[in-house]
């Protein structure tokens, strides 16, 4: 939440006026800073009704044209902010592609719901999709500036940029360039169901599989499923309100799904969900692994350059690059250089290490490369030309060859020793910006709790956040200034907060004072990959280190089954994709080559990553195998929708956040999760998606999801992993006792402990029980895809582990604290863990569960209950899984 | 294909439930009914061939046992000593000092005739049931990196271990139990963690389950004091109902009543576990036999017992490591001290399982292994010491059909290197899988684009051991 704030803001110069102008900012908003999330609900809310009523006769004129008319209108009537929108449309060369995206964004959705609306008063008007294709060709020649790295080097170097084009026809289908398909035709009786063409698509396929699509999933159902795979947390009273709230305006129902779904893609949380996707694919652990297996004190900022970039939706082609050369490429952004963490994940024996596991290292340095970014298994070429596809031993070690000279090391992460990574990430900051804002609220309340000659009435309108089409407020406000406008002169270091924001006030100040002292050590240095030599290995007969001697050696170089009009890999070939060309380095070239759509893998690597995220909304991927493209890797079951869904995000200049909407706004995604015998007689594995697939929820979730509804997580970002105590029967000491080795002590389990599951410490040969169970990673491979184990001593942990047991009482306690009705209890747990309001069956159950007198009436015997009762909701099916 | 059998059955089931009122006691039943399917237990992959053994009782001798001075006799070493080694040797720490002659006195035992030396006095008993496989190589210098070729067949993380694999093929043999248990003294823990026993990217369910000989055998598997054993029955009653109406809600999903079971056989595993460590009504004669009336031997063979239970009830592998961080086989100074130590806590309990497991007719569907990392070289290291020897070091297995009396493999007269018959550990696992009927190229799992398989190719059974 706080660093988009502080994105909003930054646009500010001067110090002197920047608190200033941040309130203004804020007014702007709406809402301050609890609904910043749902600011744009009402930005786009007053924008369309602002110019709805010019909407007559528009069937008539072309669309594009209408809106960009109607964009000006607006313009000049409300605010500056759609002036900007207009501006990244026409002059793009003044906005940087961050902001593109952005607005891009939020013209996306404010011209969805705008259509919607023309749609009710014209049904002859243009669908949704049509607009995206508008907005796509309108993107494309936005983009024709963004000619590619590889494009460019390759005209460099070759004085034409066309190169033999490949036979396409005889190549494996995911080694062809992709194309955008045609999106099939609907019948007339589906054109209603479908959203977007994503479900153009699926209906193809699923209706000439003899099937047909599952109702809509309800919207309680669908808001806990969103909740859950947008930010991995369980759906919330404050979110669940919102939904209820909005959802009788039948006139703006995908508006509201749009809202909802943009305010959890804005989330803080989404960064945090989707990162752990990413790491589990590229191995991250918090140790070396093997006979010391020490901890990597400074791995986190790896993860938090991941979880940073999801949230920015930071484009996929620039992550995919950082992460291979980000060094290189941007030497002064710490974001870059801690994104090279990617390669510093593989396990490494730290005792008398030989020489054979440095190549082990190696090895798992290419092999993640190629199966997160590329879906390729290089792995098997170590030893011999690999058996499947076509990737040949030399290639292989070329690719070492890359990074036989790199190390991984404790880098400061920018080029001002360690100074600049402030400038990304400042726990202290974000905590005093905070408490500033708090500070301005009780400016505020005390400007107009002092105003004479005001009604209480007219107060509470001014207490009222800025609305721009309240008019009344808006005449108050310009009688008094000063009940709004503060600057700087204004602070003070100690102030008395509002009554509600008292808590939230002490704890802040107790956490600044903390990172104060712990600031120094926080973030300067990282885990990264530094060394940029040119070199060569030798190609290892069998992959055995005794054939050293008599290997050919071969310099840097990628993949020529990746490269359109390659056949083999040329040496020196590598150059025409490096950027410098008076100092060419070899990273930089893999990184360019990895990206490049035209001369490169562009193609299989956007492919790869839409891939992946179809994946986990659905259980299954379009392609079963996510990280193997190959040859023996599985044919796509829909590859038109893979290629559509790979253009898209190409021509969306690599926003994943695009994709996440498209899929999540389709029809296909919005079915419910109902499993008929028809489904099980023609489609048991629901390969054709006509239902959602329902899914237990990861180790991490349930974690969080536990600490959500005892009310105990603690939302802190970003930092230094935490180790949350495990039984000592868990803790395999080796060098040290077990209280040295691991937390034992369940007394130290609070607060600064209940972070989300991200940041718990991964111990490679150690890792957290209760996560290891339910199929949590060890970082000890790439991991395509979580394992969903359904095992009696998970069973064993939900009933006996001190951690759901600790946290069944913290739940417990919190109802008791709410209420004191049985029945409201009962209504109350069921909502804080299921998402959902009770049925009067499972009230009239759990209330006699909760009155059941124990056999020797026991001390608290009503308080235990309940906790049992808390515990048995965190242990059900329901809670478990979504549907 | 299976998946819509699966279904298939979770309809009859879920029929079958309806029908019966559906209650919290007809899922208990039901689960009974329904075994097999309750820990989602997979379907044996490659079909049993004609395997004799059942389960393996893994004896793994952590931190590299020297074979020169247990089981592998080598006269030169004797007319060597103190000199330099001729040629050259790899060992892991650098200057390796003057040839050692083994301080420890051989001689023929048995029918056989096989050399064991004066520190396994009970275990050369047994020679006549044992083959010994003389020329083992691991390639590995490092331990973690060995224990992992020796366990998973690569030397680096990320592969499944020979466990997991067994008991993938072979399914479970007690679902109140989990496949593949392991065993280590909780003292000090063996290096390598977790991943020694890690089923990677095989299913949860073969994952090893480290078992302990304490009060919680296994992890979470008591309840906090404050709670009541009726509370918690009350609680799985509460559960298994919300569960049901669940269930009702969301047809035709088997992975939901699989869950419902586990939660049974939770229950179930809280009773089975227990009676694993209990040793309360064990007769004397047999706490003698392995030794557990003995201090030295006290954990080690209360392991063993508990290993030679598990066995009976159908927990297909058991791993059981010998030595961790401390108190190991890593014998680089002091060998001669060290060893002698080790051989006494190990002795009695390794000959006591094998007697026992004979008299009751269960070594020949039962096979024991008995081995390290890796070996110790013939130079010395700090005077009365040995460094690694990867390349040709001594491992046994004994029953489960193996061949019984003999000795395969050899090293060079001063056994650094094989001559004869070596062993790699793909050699040592396509056997084992053999054994237990299983086909080491037919047993495979689809992962990071290809069929997976143990032995990935690199290695072949070995008939000559196979009675």
């Amino acid at each position: 939440m706080s660093q988009n704030r502080t994105k909003n803001m930054t646009a500010h110069k001067s110090k002197k006026t920047r608190k200033h102008s941040k309130y203004r900012a804020l007014r702007l908003i709406v809402l301050g800073c609890a609904a910043q999330a749902f600011g744009l609900f009402v930005f786009i809310n007053w924008f369309e009704t602002g110019f709805s009523q010019h909407c007559e006769d528009v069937a008539e004129i072309k669309h594009g044209e209408l809106i960009q008319r109607e964009i000006v209108k607006a313009s000049e009537e409300k605010s500056e902010r759609v002036s900007k929108l207009l501006s990244t449309l026409s002059r793009d060369d003044r906005v940087t592609g961050r902001e593109r995206q952005k607005w891009t964004r939020q013209i996306d959705s404010s011209t969805h719901s705008y259509i919607a609306n023309l749609k009710q008063s014209n049904p002859r008007m243009v669908s949704p999709h049509s607009f995206v294709k508008y907005q796509s060709a309108n993107l494309a020649s936005n983009f024709t500036g963004f000619e590619s790295q590889g494009q460019r080097l390759y005209r460099n170097a070759t004085g034409n940029p066309e190169t033999t084009a490949p036979e396409e026809d005889s190549l494996h289908w995911s080694l062809k360039r992709v194309s955008r398909p045609v999106v099939p035709k609907v019948a007339t009786e589906f054109k209603e169901w479908c959203k977007n063409p994503v479900d153009q698509f699926v209906l193809e396929k699923m209706l000439s599989a003899g099937l047909s699509p599952n109702p809509p999933a309800s919207q309680a159902r669908l808001a806990r499923r969103l909740s859950y795979d947008l930010t991995g947390l369980p759906l919330t009273e404050v979110r669940s309100n919102y939904w209820s709230e909005n959802q009788n305006q039948d006139l703006q129902a995908t508006l509201t799904y749009d809202t909802y779904v943009n305010a959890l893609l804005d989330n803080d949380g989404f960064g945090e969900h989707w990162a752990r996707m990413w790491l589990d694919v590229a191995g991250y652990a918090d140790s070396n692994g093997y006979e010391e297996d020490e901890i990597r004190e400074k791995s986190y900022t790896y993860r938090d350059f991941v979880i940073w970039a999801m949230n920015n939706d930071l484009p996929f082609d620039e992550f995919t690059r950082w992460q291979v050369a980000g060094d290189e490429l941007a030497p002064n952004n710490a974001m870059a250089v801690a994104a090279t963490g990617f390669m510093t994940t593989a396990p490494y024996n730290t005792f008398r290490p030989q020489e054979s596991e440095r190549m082990d290292e190696l090895d798992k340095q290419v092999s993640t490369y190629s199966s997160a970014i590329l879906g390729m298994s290089v792995g098997c070429a170590r030893c011999h030309d690999h058996f499947y596809d076509e990737v040949s031993t030399e290639e292989y070690y070329r690719m070492v060859a890359i990074f036989a000279e790199t190390e991984r090391t404790d880098a400061f992460l920018d080029s001002e020793g360690g100074k600049g990574y402030r400038k990304y990430y400042d726990p202290v900051k974000i905590r005093q910006d905070e408490l500033d804002e708090m500070q301005y609220r009780r400016l505020q309340e005390d400007s107009i709790a002092d105003l004479e000659n005001f009604t209480e009435e007219e107060k509470d309108i001014l207490r009222k956040p800025i609305d721009p089409d309240d008019l009344e407020q808006d005449r108050l406000i310009s009688i008094c200034k000063r009940c709004l406008d503060f600057n700087d002169s204004y602070l003070d270091d100690d102030f008395v907060p509002l009554p509600e924001d008292e808590e939230r006030y002490e704890k802040l100040k107790a956490e600044i004072h903390y990172y104060k002292r712990l600031l120094p050590a926080c973030p300067p240095q990282g885990l990264a990959l530094r060394g940029s030599k040119i070199s060569k290995t030798a190609i290892l007969e069998n992959g055995d280190l005794k054939n050293k001697d008599s290997g050919e050696m071969v310099g840097p170089g990628f993949l020529a089954c990746l490269t359109p009009g390659l056949d083999n890999w040329e040496e020196g070939q590598w150059q025409h994709w490096a950027p410098n060309e008076s100092e060419p380095l070899p990273r930089s070239a893999l990184a360019n080559w990895t990206t490049d759509t035209s001369q490169g893998a562009g193609s299989i690597v956007a492919r790869v990553i839409v891939n992946r995220l179809w994946q986990q909304y659905f259980g299954r991927g379009l392609v079963t195998t996510a990280g193997d493209f190959g040859l023996e890797g599985d044919t796509p079951s829909h590859a038109e929708l893979l290629d559509w869904l790979a253009m898209e995000l190409i021509d969306h200049n690599w926003s994943l956040k695009h994709i996440h909407r498209l899929i999540i706004t389709s029809a296909t995604y919005r079915q419910d999760s109902r499993v008929t015998l028809n489904h099980m007689e023609l489609d048991p594995e629901n390969i054709y998606l006509s239902r959602f697939n329902s899914r237990r929820i990861t180790s991490e979730v349930m974690r969080d999801s536990m600490l959500v509804a005892a009310g105990n997580l603690n939302s802190t970002m970003y930092g230094p992993a935490v180790m949350p105590p495990i039984p000592r029967d868990a803790v395999f000491n080796t060098e040290k006792g077990p209280e040295e080795t691991w937390p034992i002590d369940y007394e130290i389990d609070r607060e600064a402990l209940w972070r989300r599951g991200i940041y718990v410490l991964l111990r490679r040969t150690m890792p957290v029980p209760v996560l290891k169970l339910f199929d949590g990673t060890d970082g000890s491979f790439s991991c395509q895809k979580r394992k969903t184990s359904t095992l009696p001593t998970q069973a064993l942990a939900l009933f006996n582990s001190p951690f759901v047991t600790r946290q069944s009482r913290f739940l417990a306690n919190r109802i008791l604290e709410a209420e004191s009705q049985p029945e409201k209890q009962v209504q109350l747990l069921v909502s804080l863990t299921l998402g959902r309001q009770a049925t009067s069956s499972e009230i009239v159950n759990f209330v006699e569960f909760l009155s059941e007198k124990p056999a020797q009436t026991e001390y608290r015997w009503k308080e235990k209950n309940l906790e049992a009762l808390c515990q048995v909701l965190f242990m059900s099916n329901e809670f478990f899984y979504i549907n | 294909m299976s998946d819509l059998n699966q279904s298939m059955k979770a309809i009859q089931r879920r029929e079958f439930l309806k029908r019966s009122g559906g209650g919290f006691g007809m899922l208990a039943l039901s689960s009974l009914l329904n075994s097999g399917q309750a820990l989602g237990a997979p379907t044996p992959i490659s079909v049993p061939k004609v395997g004799k053994a059942k389960s393996v009782i893994w004896l793994f001798m952590n931190g590299g046992p020297s074979g020169l001075d247990l089981f592998s006799h080598k006269p030169a070493l004797e007319k060597w000593h103190d000199k330099r080694f001729p040629g050259s040797i790899e060992t892991l720490f650098p200057h390796p000092g003057p040839i050692m002659k083994s301080p420890f006195k051989f001689q023929r035992h048995g029918e056989s005739g096989l050399p064991v030396s004066e520190l396994y006095p009970n275990i050369a008993k047994h020679v006549d049931d044992i083959a010994f496989l003389n020329a083992c190589s691991c390639h590995s210098h490092n331990h973690v990196p060995a224990c992992y070729m020796v366990n998973c067949g690569i030397s680096k993380i990320g592969a499944p271990c020979l466990g997991s694999w067994a008991s993938y093929g072979l399914g479970s043999g007690n679902e109140d139990l989990p496949s593949f248990v392991v065993m280590y003294d909780h003292r000090t823990a063996p290096e390598g963690g977790a991943n020694l026993w890690d089923a990677a990217y095989l299913p949860g369910e073969n994952q090893g389950v480290p078992f302990r000989a304490s009060d919680q055998p296994i992890l979470y598997l008591n309840r906090d004091k404050n709670i009541s054993s009726s509370s918690q029955q009350k609680q799985l009653a509460m559960l298994q109902k919300m569960n049901h109406w669940h269930a009702n809600q969301n047809p035709n999903q088997q992975e939901l009543l699989t869950r419902i079971n586990s939660f049974e056989t939770a229950f179930k595993m809280q009773m089975t576990a227990p009676k694993i460590v209990d040793t309360s009504n064990e007769t004397a004669a047999t706490k003698n036999l392995y030794g557990i009336d003995v201090e030295e031997s006290k954990t080690f063979g209360t392991q063993l017992l508990m290993a030679r239970k598990m066995a009976e009830q159908g927990v297909r592998f058991i791993q059981i490591y010998h030595g961790g961080y401390k108190n190991n086989w890593d014998s680089h100074g002091g060998l001669e001290k060290a060893h002698r130590n080790l051989c006494m806590e190990t002795d009695k309990p390794i000959a006591g399982l094998l007697q026992d497991l004979k008299q009751r007719g269960l070594l020949d569907e039962t096979l024991v292994i008995w081995g390290g990392e890796f070996g110790r070289t013939p130079t010395s290291q700090d005077k009365n010491g040995r460094d690694h020897n990867p390349y040709g070091f001594t491992m046994w297995m004994a029953g489960g059909g193996v061949k019984p009396g003999i000795a395969y493999g050899e090293t060079d007269e001063l056994g650094y290197k094989p001559v004869e018959n070596e062993v790699t550990m793909h050699d040592l696992h396509a056997t084992v899988l053999h054994l237990l009927g299983l086909d080491h190229e037919a047993l495979t799992h689809r992962f990071g684009g290809r069929e997976q398989s143990l032995v990935n190719g690199l290695g072949h059974v070995i008939k000559d051991l196979i009675a």
